[in-house]
């Protein structure tokens, strides 16, 4: 028997994509559905380490890193989502007084 | 050795069940937590699963930087702000969830095709990267080459986001003085000090 | 690659163990009397106005988030400070680590300085 396959961390980041997903469209909280992003960031980040890590035609030295790098940089992205998507969430509470995503519709018509 | 494997391989294989365990467990707690608060302690749950997967998975640069940055700095800015609007709005927010239907079917209908997708692909490795020998078996010193020289510009570039995100949010942010720290019809008289 | 992280998994057993362990020795030894009073934010003394979060302050929220942007450097710093010594020590590339590292650095404290200057950092305004 081999080590862990490659499939068994697809399903995990795939699954937890999937939860994102629905934790995005059903919460009615906006700070809620930031933390789907999240989720689904996070799945995403998992799906590159693991590609990285066995698609790598050397597995035990793994001289290939470049997914690794991919992921930090997403990580320093996440940061700032977060930073600016909550600071947007601040702001539409103080000017419209709502915080469910669904009720800030004035930019629709 | 036991029934023909080697113990390490139980280790992983235990190490891999528990820690993806904690990740699932601490994902569905974070959508399904009926307040915002324990939802971003069930968040903390499943970012520390996700570090271990890392860790499993020989990123051990990046499961230090999953718990400095995204336990440490992204979480605590979440939940400072879920206080902000806890002392604004003066009550616990709940944070229930809003079509239900819609949601179960949209996320059931992307694990099935991901599921598809992963069992009907055929992986083989790839010959691409071409790291100097010196480094090999070192994954920071690896990984610190890298930023420095194979992706010298998403590095750089990674600054200017950071700035400009940061001057965004302060920007955004911002308490204006003289303004209703509130919301514009704030249900409750603000005691402010 | 699992065994190297032996002495994480042992330490992380040992510190929720104790936790818990903690938690149920209390649970199985502390006598059970709840009333009212119990449950007040302050046993003796004024009755607490206003809910027990009132006294925080978007300010906090600015400060972490300029905590966030250079907790993000300082990840990105680390790799570098890694391989800085062997990356420079090349023929080739000389003193070009350290200029591109300033360079990251220079830019994000412009934004620390936008910060400073709009009096985000301080206590009281």
């Amino acid at each position: 028997m081999s080590p862990v396959p490659l499939q068994a961390y697809l399903v995990v980041a795939g699954l937890l994509f999937a939860m994102g997903l629905f934790g995005v469209m059903t919460r009615r909280h906006a700070v809620a559905a930031l933390l789907g992003i999240e989720l689904m960031l996070n799945a995403a980040n998992i799906n590159l380490v693991a590609f990285s890590h066995y698609l790598s035609p050397n597995r035990a030295i793994n001289t290939v890193l470049d997914g690794q790098v991919f992921v930090l940089m997403v990580i320093a992205l996440a940061a700032c989502e977060v930073a600016v998507g909550l600071a947007i969430i601040l702001r539409l509470y103080r000017t419209m007084g709502v915080l469910n995503p669904d009720e800030a519709s004035s930019m629709k018509w | 050795m036991l029934f023909g494997l080697p113990y390490t391989n139980y280790v992983e294989y235990l190490a891999f069940l528990s820690v993806a365990g904690l990740t699932l467990l601490g994902g569905l707690g974070t959508i399904v937590a009926r307040r915002v608060f324990p939802a971003c302690l069930w968040l903390l749950v499943c970012l520390g699963g996700v570090a271990g997967l890392y860790a499993l998975l020989a990123g051990h640069l990046l499961m230090a930087v999953q718990i400095l940055v995204y336990a440490g700095a992204i979480t605590v800015l979440i939940i400072f702000a879920v206080m902000l609007l806890q002392r604004h709005t003066g009550r616990i927010i709940m944070a229930e969830n809003q079509h239900l239907i819609g949601g179960v079917l949209a996320a059931g209908f992307m694990a099935t095709l991901i599921l598809v997708g992963i069992f009907t692909t055929r992986y083989q490795p790839l010959a691409f990267g071409d790291t100097p020998a010196t480094f090999a078996g070192d994954n920071v010193k690896l990984i610190g080459h890298l930023l420095l020289t194979k992706y010298l510009l998403p590095f750089e570039v990674v600054s200017v986001v950071l700035l400009a995100s940061m001057i965004g949010a302060l920007v955004l942010a911002r308490q204006e003085p003289g303004e209703n720290p509130g919301a514009a019809e704030a249900p409750e008289a603000e005691s402010q000090p | 690659m699992a065994l190297e992280y032996g002495p994480v998994a042992v330490l992380l057993t040992f510190g929720v163990a104790l936790g818990v362990a903690a938690m149920v020795t209390a649970w199985l030894l502390r006598p059970s009397d709840p009333y009212a009073a119990k449950q007040a934010v302050y046993e003796c003394g004024m009755e607490p106005i206003g809910p027990a979060w009132s006294q925080f302050y978007a300010r906090y929220y600015l400060i972490a988030l300029v905590f966030v942007v250079f907790d993000v450097e300082a990840i990105f710093l680390f790799p570098w400070a890694a391989v800085f010594k062997q990356l420079s020590a090349a023929t080739a590339m000389g003193a070009v680590p350290l200029v591109e590292v300033a360079v990251f650095i220079v830019i994000l404290l412009i934004g620390l300085a936008y910060a400073w200057r709009k009096g985000d950092l301080e206590w009281t305004r």
